[in-house]
């Protein structure tokens, strides 16, 4: 579990692969019984942390103007690092599903009492946040949000993942 | 020589105004009647015809002007022309008038860029001393500023200039054209409230407005039909339009060429709310704007005299062979010889 | 400006006074080195043609700089829009720009090989953004950055930038370019030649784009200018 600073609200985020129970997690989440309320990302489609960051970044901006498109903030998050407007499409994809394995979770202002009720909630083994490169499936992520070839010759999958996240709404 | 102030005659023809003007070398303006050749509304001037309206005024306004001014043929130094750029016949009649002359009165002769004496009245004029200019009229569209011995063009239209536009949409609601199609536009446009999207073009430091025309011509029917806005919405929306895209590039060039104050210049140049809009950019970047009314802005002879002056009192004149006119003569081919010793003194 | 929600750690320090923007360096979610960069309204315009100005300009540019890197032409990475502040929020890049290194050239002379790896660059770039139809609307050498380490040119301004496959449009991108130079770098010899060459190499619809591009600059010579 690790802490970041997003707009004087802080992040935390925990890594967690061989995950078994998502279909009980994800059963949680849909009847919004989850305690406490956290967003579980598909890990397999982040390179780095930033990116997270940034779809933070944009999550906290939305919620201060009362403007969120999604149910909470924490599926917001989600909604926000898919880079794409459609929600349920974006839920589904960044989301997690009845049998992922390998999940970031990620939580707004917890307390690290908060952080150890969501590590117990997920069955798997935690893991550093510094094993996100090397776990990606980068077909995957390059297929999911467009990303050339071409592109990445003059950049890394962190920041095309970035910048699809910030341009989003730039219509 | 006595000791006496060099007074230049000057003849100003490139377009649908003739004008002849007697200016002393201080910019002091002894006389300076024109004369408009005006068409009927929804109609523009065309060559021939403005030759001819040119032919029939030229003489008695030299007479004017010499009287006016008090001055004798023999106390003229040099005769000044337009030598381009404009209408191909407009500009021959100047040239004419002025070859007979000079081999009458045995004077010399100085052929001038049109577009450089606007600059130069300009600023003798209103005393702005190294602007960054606006030229605006029915033909020219130009942001120009002074550097290394030339006017040189830092933006331009890539199509048509802004009051050919103008005056091509007074034809679209047939507006009067006198005393221009612009001051009618103006005055519309006051009484304008409702602001209607047209196409908006600046490319870096460039402008295009025939986009804003074909969209107009192809809608302006359409629109007044339906009710949807009023003459006077559509001039007041082109106005902010097209003057704001004018101002944009001016102050794009501003920054640019580290350049504090504005000059507009120009038929154009008369317009109030073109002029109130440039003023409030200059007074944003701490700049000022210099600007004149119509006497000046608008085509004249004085000008001509002005500007053909400087040139001979820096020891050039035009040889009679030489003394033709042009269609095309942009205004960064003129080498201002006058401009670099007066940065010499400062 | 809004400090908290920008994420930034709250210090803003603005670096450039443009005639359209104000550009401030900041730190991005905690960590990275950011330039803000926010469109302010100009007094002189309508409101409303203001407003719509302001938002399609930062729009495009937040679109067209993402578009750019898809087709691999380096600009900054971008990292927050914010249309209601009317700012953008991306890369901070270390190095000068390529016109203050060709003004250097003009006071002590040009760095042969630095300017053939330059105008490569730029050709390069600009030959990218065409073929993908893209036009940048504002070349000009002070908007392309050299990041210092590497020597890699990047492209920035893109608010005047759109889309666009006619030949036309990108002539006159180039043309801007041209004058631009003319008008700045005329002491560096004749460096859109070079830039062209490049161009020519890049771009596999090089030679429409050039006949336009003749057309254009005889457009702008032939103008008869009356009145």
């Amino acid at each position: 579990m690790k802490a970041f600073e997003v707009g004087g609200t802080t992040l935390c985020l925990a890594l967690f692969s061989d995950v078994t129970n998502s279909k009980e997690l994800l059963d949680l989440m849909q009847s919004a019984t989850l305690e406490p309320e956290v967003a579980f990302l598909n890990a397999s489609l982040i390179p780095d942390v930033f990116p997270v960051l940034a779809a933070a970044h944009k999550t906290l901006v939305a919620k201060s103007r009362d403007s969120l498109t999604t149910r909470t903030l924490h599926s917001e998050l989600v909604y926000n690092f898919s880079g794409s407007k459609h929600i349920s499409e974006s839920l589904k994809r960044c989301g997690i599903a009845d049998n992922t394995s390998y999940i970031l979770a990620a939580r707004f202002g917890a307390s690290a009492d908060e952080m150890v009720a969501v590590e117990k909630l997920i069955k798997g083994n935690e893991i550093d946040l510094s094993e996100l490169e090397q776990r990606i499936n980068q077909a995957q992520i390059q297929k999911h949000y467009k990303i050339s070839n071409l592109e990445l010759e003059i950049s890394s999958l962190a920041d095309a993942i970035t910048c699809r996240i910030a341009a989003r709404d730039a219509l | 020589m006595k000791d006496k102030k060099l007074i230049a005659l000057g003849f100003e023809g490139s377009a649908n105004k003739i004008g002849v003007g007697v200016v002393a070398i201080d910019g002091t303006i002894l006389s300076n009647p024109r004369h408009t050749y005006i068409t009927p509304p929804g109609q523009g001037f065309l060559p021939r015809e403005t030759a001819q309206h040119h032919h029939q005024h030229i003489l008695p306004l030299v007479k004017s002007a010499l009287e006016t001014a008090g001055v004798t043929p023999d106390e003229i130094d040099c005769i000044c022309y337009t030598k381009g750029p404009g209408m191909g016949a407009p500009l021959q009649v100047s040239a004419v008038v002025v070859r007979v002359l000079s081999q009458l009165w045995k004077k010399p002769i100085v052929g001038v860029n049109h577009c450089v004496a606007h600059i130069e009245m300009g600023r003798i004029v209103t005393g702005a001393v190294d602007p960054v200019v606006l030229y605006v009229s029915g033909g020219n569209t130009q942001v120009i500023a002074y550097s290394e011995g030339r006017y040189r063009i830092f933006g331009e239209t890539i199509d048509i200039a802004v009051g050919n536009c103008l005056d091509r949409f007074a034809r679209v609601l047939t507006l009067s054209n006198d005393p221009s199609p612009g001051y009618n536009i103006e005055q519309l446009a006051k009484k304008g409230e409702k602001f209607i999207e047209l196409p908006y073009v600046v490319k870096g430091m460039d402008v295009s407005f025939s986009g804003i025309l074909s969209f107009i011509e192809a809608t302006a029917e359409e629109k007044l039909k339906n009710n949807e806005c009023s003459p006077a919405d559509l001039c007041f929306s082109l106005q902010e339009t097209l003057f704001a895209m004018l101002v944009e590039i001016t102050e794009r060039a501003m920054a640019h060429c580290d350049k504090k104050d504005v000059l507009i210049v120009g038929g154009v140049g008369c317009n109030e709310r073109l002029q109130k809009m440039m003023q409030i950019m200059c007074s944003e970047r701490g700049g000022k704007l210099f600007a004149t009314d119509d006497r000046y802005c608008v085509d004249n002879g004085a000008m001509i005299a002005y500007t053909g002056l400087l040139e001979y009192a820096n020891g050039a004149s035009t040889p009679m062979e030489e003394s033709t006119f042009t269609q095309r003569f942009r205004t960064d081919e003129v080498l201002a010889t006058w401009r670099e010793k007066e940065s010499a003194i400062a | 400006m809004e400090i908290k929600a920008d994420g930034s750690d709250g210090s803003l320090v603005l670096i450039k006074q443009g005639a359209e923007a104000r550009v401030f360096e900041s730190t991005f979610v905690g960590s990275r080195r950011c330039i803000i960069k926010e469109r302010f309204s100009k007094k002189y315009r309508h409101p409303t043609l203001d407003s719509k100005l302001t938002l399609k300009r930062l729009n495009a540019e937040a679109r067209c700089m993402t578009k750019a890197r898809r087709l691999g032409v380096v600009t900054p990475v971008l990292y927050a829009v914010d249309t209601v502040m009317h700012t953008l929020t991306f890369e901070y890049v270390e190095g000068p720009s390529v016109k203050d290194i060709l003004l250097g050239f003009g006071l002590v002379g040009v760095d042969e090989e630095r300017m053939a790896d330059i105008t490569t660059q730029i050709g390069n770039a600009i030959g990218k953004l065409h073929d993908g139809g893209l036009v940048h609307g504002d070349l000009t050498t002070s908007n392309m950055l050299l990041r210092s380490s590497v020597n890699q040119l990047v492209l920035i301004d893109f608010g005047l930038s759109f889309t666009s496959t006619l030949p036309e449009d990108k002539a006159v991108d180039l043309y801007v370019l041209e004058r631009a130079l003319l008008s700045m770098h005329s002491s560096c010899g004749n460096v859109m030649d070079r830039i062209l060459a490049a161009y020519r190499k890049s771009s596999k619809q090089w030679s429409s784009t050039l006949n336009k591009l003749a057309e254009v600059r005889q457009r702008g010579r032939k103008r008869t200018m009356v009145g």
